[in-house]
């Protein structure tokens, strides 16, 4: 019993991590319907923000505020100079994925001859230990949690309780009907990207504070885990991919308690399989019909 | 069709059509035709076939950091008759689906290809024998246990291999005075080349194994494994893992109390390794738990400071060039390319199929066979129509039939700045642990 509320414990820690960037992902894909692989990428470039901004003599939690603030803005101009002309052109969606990629591995390797082929460390430190029954979670990994927990509710209230919020579901439902009832549909487009990048900014330097070093490929490596998160929860549904992120979590680390360490990415994508196999739509999302990219 | 879907499709093919050519050129190391070997007196390449983007790309710049060294002391001495020789970056990705091509392209377009250092453990068992194929000698630092008995006429391997490294760790907890011990290792295919004898070296040296994991690679955390670890409460862990695993790994077990001493191989050398762990758990702690088992090279013979100096003369090529001075990969192709260039004089041929046969001859002990450290030296001595013997960085080389060199080990610490033998590991210490 002890191994397994332990390795509970561990798994919420890696869940806070991937509920950030899951819900940042599925949030911009639900309004926009781009599949967005350059999203690790970002992280990545945020995570570096973060990263000189500590380096600098800035405090690790300030200049997380910091690089939010660059990924809104990143993922903004991503949008505005790359995505939407290739909409506008009616570039068709398996086009627009290929986009993606393609921005990611230019932001990538662009990164990688920037600050070169090797390890980074922010100057922060773990903080006191805290034992919570048989696990122990670091003052750095609960303020993690915390933040997670903050952010996932601020965007879930938002969605509920603000006109943009409702415009951004409105948009994910049917673009020509929102845009028909007078919904400023490039704004709350813009928005979703704002809002996205934010995420990923966090969660990059989320990511990036748990694994202890990093380099310019490490967000592009971990994307896939956190698309599995967002679909196992239901592609398109914040709360979704909270729930996802948590089932990843979870099942990873009691995986690894009880089974094979080797294994845990099986685990993980093997849930993911059952889970779709049963409810294709994931554990949240409506059944997905055919939608177009939005304008 | 009409005009303007016709001119679209004309306009989108030349666009593939110079897409393409243009990807040829990038990739390609230089000159058209094929195989390699220089008709007339054009510059030799030897080609650094690493990683140099993604995730591995640390290792392409530690061998350059090994290759463009030796072909500036090389073409210092008047280069291989009569050409210079020239280190050629060739981007390998560090895996296969990548590699493969790579090398094709490689190949199939460089006319003046002498030799290969590359073909690291990700990529090897996929090129190697287009290497092969193609005659070419490569210079490998994989140790997979698949070449320790290769029949590939072109392999060449300097380093031990990986079963000879997981012997000589277990030896070394064994001569530390270490009862408990816990193995940790990551699942890759270069770390689990050493995994398997150095499980079995620490039990058949009567050591107790209290923990034995394999860490899925590039995961976001270990806690679990690191909480088991830790409950083990082992005196010694013995373990290979990459930078970014050992970083995250270390990490969360320090958080869990403590982290014991460890005993790791030449990757924990890498600047890159050092630099991950020692920004996840504190420079400080991990040079004072860290025991590093190497392939035991006097650091101080005259081959290796003729490599400092020409590795810190070579700024342009290799930047921070410094850091690579204590890498034993770096120094083994350094040895590699004096080597391929030794024997190349020793044939009186550059063509790869020709001077593949005289690397045994200028690196084999030999009665009346003059000891030589450096190129100019060798080069020298061919021409008066001596046998050498080239005693390099890595110290001697003894090729067996399977064109494996192998090294003694040596356990090193890393303490004021610098990487020092604590002591040296016997042949029957590592014999005690090997299967």
């Amino acid at each position: 019993m002890a191994v397994f509320i332990s390795a509970v414990g561990f798994g919420v820690v890696t869940a806070a991590i991937l509920a950030i960037s899951a819900v940042g992902f599925t949030l911009q894909f639900s309004v926009t319907n781009v599949f967005n692989l350059s999203f690790g990428s970002v992280m990545t470039i945020c995570g570096f923000v973060a990263y000189w901004l500590n380096h600098g003599g800035l405090n690790i939690w300030l200049a997380m505020a910091a690089a939010a603030v660059a990924g809104g803005l990143i993922s903004l101009a991503l949008n505005e100079l790359v995505f939407a002309p290739f909409i506008r052109h009616g570039l068709n969606l398996f086009g627009m994925v290929i986009i993606t990629i393609s921005v990611g591995l230019i932001a990538d390797h662009s990164l990688q001859a920037l600050v070169g082929p090797s390890f980074f460390a922010y100057t922060a430190r773990a903080g006191r230990a805290f034992h919570f029954a048989d696990f122990v979670l670091t003052r750095q990994e609960l303020a993690i949690i915390g933040i997670a927990l903050v952010l996932t509710v601020l965007v879930q209230v938002g969605l509920q309780y603000t006109r943009l919020g409702r415009a951004m579901r409105g948009l994910a439902v049917n673009a020509s009907l929102a845009r028909a009832c007078g919904v400023p549909t490039r704004r709350v487009i813009a928005l979703a990207w704002f809002v996205s990048g934010v995420l990923a900014g966090v969660g990059g330097v989320a990511l990036f504070l748990d694994i202890s070093t990093f380099t310019a490929t490490t967000g592009s490596e971990f994307l896939i885990v956190i698309i599995a998160a967002a679909v196992l929860g239901g592609i398109g549904s914040p709360r979704g991919a909270v729930l996802g992120a948590v089932v990843v979590g979870i099942v990873t680390e009691v995986g690894a308690a009880y089974w094979n360490p080797e294994l845990k990415d099986v685990l993980a994508f093997g849930v993911l399989i059952v889970v779709l196999l049963v409810r294709p739509q994931g554990l949240f999302a409506q059944l997905a019909t055919e939608r177009a990219l939005a304008r | 069709m009409d005009r303007s879907s016709g001119r679209k499709l004309l306009g989108t093919t030349g666009m593939v059509v110079v897409a393409t050519a243009l990807a040829a050129c990038g990739n390609a190391s230089g000159g058209a035709g094929g195989g390699g070997g220089s008709g007339g007196k054009g510059p030799l390449e030897i080609a650094v076939f690493h990683a140099f983007s993604g995730p591995n790309a640390a290792y392409g710049p530690e061998a350059a950091a090994g290759c463009y060294p030796a072909a500036r002391e090389i073409n210092a001495a008047g280069g291989v008759l009569g050409h210079k020789l020239g280190c050629t970056p060739v981007d390998s990705k560090g895996d296969p689906a990548d590699a493969v091509p790579a090398a094709n392209r490689m190949i199939a377009a460089s006319s003046n290809l002498a030799g290969v250092i590359g073909g690291g453990s990700n990529e090897a068992t996929a090129v190697v024998p287009l290497f092969e194929q193609a005659q070419i000698p490569v210079f490998s630092t994989t140790g997979q246990a698949s070449f320790d008995r290769t029949n590939d006429k072109y392999f060449w391997r300097i380093l031990s291999p990986d079963a000879a490294q997981g012997s000589a760790m277990a030896a070394a907890a064994k001569k530390l005075g270490f009862s408990r011990a816990a193995t940790l290792f990551g699942n890759d295919v270069a770390a689990q080349g050493s995994a398997p004898t150095a499980i079995s070296g620490i039990k058949r040296l009567g050591l107790s194994l209290l923990a034995s994991q394999t860490l899925a690679v590039g995961q976001p955390s270990y806690r679990t494994e690191a909480q088991a670890m830790s409950t083990a409460k082992p005196q010694v862990i013995v373990t290979e893992a990459d930078p970014q695993t050992s970083a995250t790994y270390f990490a969360e077990l320090s958080q869990l109390g403590q982290v014991p001493a460890l005993i790791t191989d030449p990757v924990s050398q890498e600047p890159n390794w050092r630099k991950a762990v020692g920004g996840a758990i504190g420079t400080a702690l991990l040079n004072k738990q860290d025991y590093a088992v190497v392939a035991y090279s006097p650091m101080t013979t005259p081959a290796y400071k003729t490599f400092i100096a020409e590795l810190l003369a070579s700024s342009k090529q290799v930047p921070q060039p410094a850091q690579w001075e204590p890498d034993l990969y770096s120094v083994a192709d350094y040895d590699s390319t004096i080597i391929m260039a030794l024997a190349m004089d020793a044939a009186h041929s550059t063509k790869p199929s020709v001077y593949d046969s005289y690397i045994t001859k200028v690196t084999a002990p030999a009665p009346g066979a003059t000891m030589v450290n450096t190129y100019a030296a060798g080069k020298a001595a061919l021409s008066q129509g001596k046998r050498i013997q080239y005693v390099g960085a890595v110290g001697p080389l003894d090729f067996n039939q399977w064109h494996n060199a192998g090294n003694q080990f040596a356990i090193e610490r890393y303490s004021n700045g610098k990487w020092q033998v604590s002591s040296v590991l016997s042949a029957a210490e590592i014999n005690a642990a090997a299967p």
